[in-house]
């Protein structure tokens, strides 16, 4: 993990402050190597009646203290550091996704040109568009040419930023500059304390002619070009000022959070940011492929590394607990319905999200309760991974269009996975949403280190790799997922798998099946796969048969041949019963 | 210790609420006075609609040369049709002219624009409780203290009302029905007990009632709620769920008495919920609102905050130190509860709330 600082520690706090769920994980040394030790939670207390993340915190540091037989506050509840004979820590690093996002107003011209570039640089931030000005109706946002219409839509949202985008570099000038003097105008009558920064990222040969219009209406911020030429997309300058901006008018007005930020010498970082930062470590670390999906509270996040290019994609307005009923927005219910194996009205669904929403603290009691929650988190990936797909370059690791590249990690955090009751669900919610292809491994972000690690490789990045290679993730298992058809029962593929004490077993695999071999964690097996003529294996030729060699989980070996993409009955009856079927095979 | 959410529905206790103008205005009531629901405590200039006028496209001038024909400075009032810029034409020829769209106040000149704010509404803010003005923050707003029962709901939509609270069932488990409303409930809140349908929704239109109190209601009903002109209070959540015993109870023993109804909802970032107010003696107010200790406790009173216990009322029996396994087959922080006619259950922690 990449990081400019280095402090002497012998133990690390890290606090993440999430919209539903405060935890701190204490990492410290053992036999010299860094190693994850304890962790203790509490309902986040950023709304009423606490009003302050303060709270939360105090709290799951008091359980991690009874844990540990071991102080970490003093009498006045301020954390001890650094770690003293008696108690304390030696650094303390925070993250949170408890604030609210960003609004942004964005402007700009084409609708798929550099308005598409912006909006996806501001989706890989806590951000969300609220307001949309183009030349394009289609946009359904004000026409650029409707000035007044954007001078009241900027004071009526009061957004936290305005961005503005358009030209190529070198391109298009006068559309450009009239959103300038729209926004410059609409903020020379807002009160001076309420104008929004304006960030520029459109034709860089037009900064200055932008800078003498806006003058000091506005603060003014010029960052590279998010489309410097028809061909090329540059995100990660926007993303920046963006994420800078969320730190400094969300995160740092969190309640309490001057006090958090007291407790800890260095910069919180966005929940999102830290996370995808562990999965970029873990692509970097092996030279592979690595998927991370997030479902939290409030937010999603989806992070990913294809082929040495890292993506990010942070939701702030789909999760599974505020934001339960924001899926239905996107999504009819019905598709949420294919995933249970019960009947169940549709406004029973409807009812139960909006429930969760008031009540987003709350957890599921009944299976079917658990079911449903399950099956809301297989579509808010699936949306999620819809916009990032885009993103994902073909060829290479990308050879079947449509699906997925091929991974070779991916990684499941949030709540929603990392507390199943049966780590089969977990899995079965990854491969439904995610509909991975070729062999890979399934791992889960169980004790929720995923995101501490990136925060923590910023204080001590031996520590945060040494904890990565042993307690990052639970791994549990490696999963084989032909690409191809059939009918249901016709062979899809056989394999060998040869134990290390000698042993072997061979076994036939059924289209529209999942079977699971028993492979305990920390053994290997070799794997010797032969599809039939009409599947692919991964290897980008149908038929091809392979050999690899695979470690152990705690599921073990899940050959999920199923089929991609995964076909769906159409027989609301059938599907129900296939889904029984699939958590049966799975072992739930 | 355990910390949990709340949910207040006491019949007798001291409610402080501030009332905060949108913008900067004058505060009409004074420290000490006695304030009904209608009267108006503060009141404020809401900015009127802004209107921009292209002065160098009507003109047909360049921008940067169009300064010199706009007539009219910031801060100018200017009337509805009066000239905002003319180009000054040779002798003989029609002189092109830009005159305002609407009466206000010119806001901003930039760039060939007029941005004019048109005249601006006044605001009145209304006390909506019945009490006392107990702080006045100048400019800004009041707080207004009372003494009654304060029952907070789960969900709301529509704002604010006043009105005599009437129930219109007998028990907590009955649906409010279009019949059981009739002419006289005009002009007052009524409630009911599971929930309603849209037919009662529109009979509550033709009575012109001020607002309606239910335990539930299904989301299908979502975008009429909308449409309507008076507040809906749901007490427990989205579904059919009957209205806990003790809210119930509440209503009920204050059937007859002036409500006062705030629907205003925000799950998050600044939540807020709805509550209804109904001012009761002073004498009979014991218990001061704000408290801070929200620790779950063997004793306590609490309510379910999801199915199947949803809206369900109980007694903490125990508190099991060690995750315990659920239903869901998942291990977590759970409460033993036995709740009101049935055998003691386990639930989660995070699905109950006291109530008191």
């Amino acid at each position: 993990m990449a990081h400019e600082l280095q402090m002497p520690s012998e133990s690390i706090l890290a606090i993440d402050c999430g919209s539903t769920t405060t935890q701190v994980t204490l990492f410290g040394q053992v036999a010299g190597e860094f190693r994850f030790i304890a962790r203790g939670e509490a309902p986040s207390s950023v709304e009423p009646p606490w009003n302050d993340v303060m709270a939360s915190v105090r709290q799951a540091i008091q359980q991690l203290s009874e844990v540990m037989g071991w102080l970490f506050l003093d009498d006045r509840g301020q954390l001890i550091t650094p770690e003293r004979q008696n108690g304390g820590v030696d650094v303390v690093v925070a993250t949170t996704s408890a604030s609210e996002p960003l609004r942004v107003v964005l402007t700009g011209i084409m609708r798929d040109v550099s308005l598409a570039s912006a909006r996806r640089a501001i989706g890989m931030s806590n951000a969300v568009v609220d307001g949309l000005v183009s030349v394009d109706r289609r946009d359904s946002g004000i026409l650029n040419s409707d000035i007044g219409g954007q001078v009241r839509l900027i004071k009526e949202l009061m957004p936290d930023a305005v961005v503005i985008v358009g030209g190529v570099d070198g391109g298009a000038s006068r559309p450009v500059l009239q959103s300038v003097e729209a926004v410059a105008l609409a903020c020379s009558v807002l009160p001076e304390h309420d104008r929004p920064p304006l960030i520029y990222a459109g034709n860089t040969g037009l900064r200055e002619r932008v800078a003498e219009i806006v003058g000091g209406q506005a603060e003014l911020r010029a960052v590279d070009n998010v489309r410097p030429s028809l061909d090329v997309e540059n995100l990660w300058p926007l993303q920046a000022e963006i994420e800078e901006l969320y730190r400094l008018r969300k995160m740092e007005r969190l309640p309490g959070f001057g006090a958090l930020a007291a407790q800890t010498r260095l910069q919180m970082l966005p929940t999102a940011t830290a996370f995808a930062h562990t999965i970029q470590y873990l692509a970097r670390l092996d030279g592979i492929n690595v998927l991370g999906v997030d479902v939290g509270g409030s937010t999603t996040t989806i992070a990913s590394v294809v082929d040495e290019q890292a993506d990010l994609l942070v939701r702030s307005d789909l999760g599974l607990s505020y934001s339960a009923a924001s899926i239905l927005d996107h999504v009819p219910v019905e598709s949420i319905l294919r995933w249970l194996p019960f009947e169940i009205e549709p406004v029973e669904i409807s009812n139960a999200l909006h429930n969760k929403a008031i009540h987003y603290r709350t957890l599921p009691q009944t299976r079917q309760d658990l079911l449903l929650e399950q099956a809301v988190a297989r579509e808010v990936i699936r949306l999620s991974l819809s916009e990032v797909a885009s993103r994902w370059p073909n060829g290479g690791s990308r050879s079947h269009l449509g699906l997925v590249p091929q991974f070779h990690l991916i990684v499941g955090g949030g709540g929603v996975l990392s507390n199943v009751p049966n780590y089969g669900q977990a899995a079965l919610m990854l491969l439904d949403a995610v509909q991975p292809v070729g062999v890979y491994s399934l791992a889960l972000d169980k004790a929720r280190l995923v995101a501490s690690l990136g925060a923590m490789a910023a204080v001590n990045p031996l520590a945060a790799s040494q904890v990565a290679a042993h307690d990052a993730v639970l791994n549990l298992g490696t999963v084989v997922a032909p690409i191809g058809s059939a009918r249901e029962g016709e062979t899809a593929l056989s394999f060998k798998i040869e134990y290390e004490d000698g042993r072997s077993l061979e076994v036939e695999v059924a289209f529209g099946s999942l079977e699971v071999i028993p492979l305990p964690a920390g053994q290997i097996a070799n794997l010797e796969l032969r599809p039939t003529r009409r599947f692919d294996i991964g290897l980008g030729v149908k038929g091809q048969a392979g050999k690899t060699q695979v470690q152990g989980g705690i599921l073990g070996i899940v050959i999920d041949a199923r089929g991609r993409p995964l076909p769906i009955a159409a027989d609301p009856e059938q599907q129900r019963e296939k889904m029984q079927r699939w958590l049966w095979d799975m072992g739930s | 210790m355990t910390y949990v959410t709340e949910t207040r529905a006491a019949p007798a206790i001291t409610i402080r609420r501030e009332r905060l103008l949108p913008a900067r205005g004058e505060v009409l009531a004074h420290p000490g006075e006695q304030v009904g629901p209608a009267d108006v405590v503060a009141r404020c200039q809401l900015p009127g609609d802004t209107k921009v006028v292209d002065v160098s496209r009507t003109l047909g001038v360049r921008r940067e040369r169009v300064a010199k024909y706009i007539g009219k400075n910031v801060g100018d009032v200017v009337q509805a049709g009066e000239l905002l810029a003319s180009r000054g034409g040779l002798l003989g020829r029609l002189k092109p002219t830009c005159r305002a769209p609407v009466g206000g106040q010119v806001v901003a000149v930039r760039d060939g624009l007029v941005l004019i704010e048109a005249t601006p509404s006044t605001f009145e803010l209304r006390a909506h409780l019945k009490g006392q003005v107990t702080n006045v923050m100048p400019g800004v707003g009041v707080v207004i203290s009372t003494t009654g029962a304060l029952i907070q709901g789960m969900w709301g939509s529509g704002g604010e009302a006043e009105g005599v609270l009437k129930v219109l069932v007998d028990s907590p488990r009955k649906p409010l029905r279009a019949r059981a409303i009739d002419v006289s409930c005009h002009g007052t809140i009524v409630a009911g007990g599971s929930g309603m349908d849209d037919k009662v929704l529109e009979q509550a239109v033709a009575a012109q009632v001020r607002g309606i109190i239910v335990g539930s209601i299904s989301v299908d009903l979502h975008p009429l709620l909308k449409t309507l002109p008076f507040p809906v209070i749901i007490t427990e959540g989205f579904g059919s769920y009957p209205m806990s015993q003790a809210i119930f109870s509440l209503l009920q023993s204050n059937a007859g008495r002036e409500a006062m109804i705030n629907a205003d909802t925000q799950v998050r970032w600044g939540a807020r919920r709805p509550e209804i107010v109904i001012p009761v003696h002073a004498e009979e107010a014991k218990v001061a609102e704000d408290q801070d200790a929200f620790d779950l406790r063997v004793g306590a009173q609490v309510r379910g905050l999801r199915a199947p216990y949803l809206g369900a009322i109980g007694t903490v029996t125990d508190l099991p130190a060690a995750l315990l396994t659920i239903e869901s087959g998942t291990r977590l922080p759970v409460a033993e509860v036995a709740f009101e006619g049935a055998e003691p259950a386990l639930v989660p922690v995070a699905n109950l709330e006291l109530i008191r």
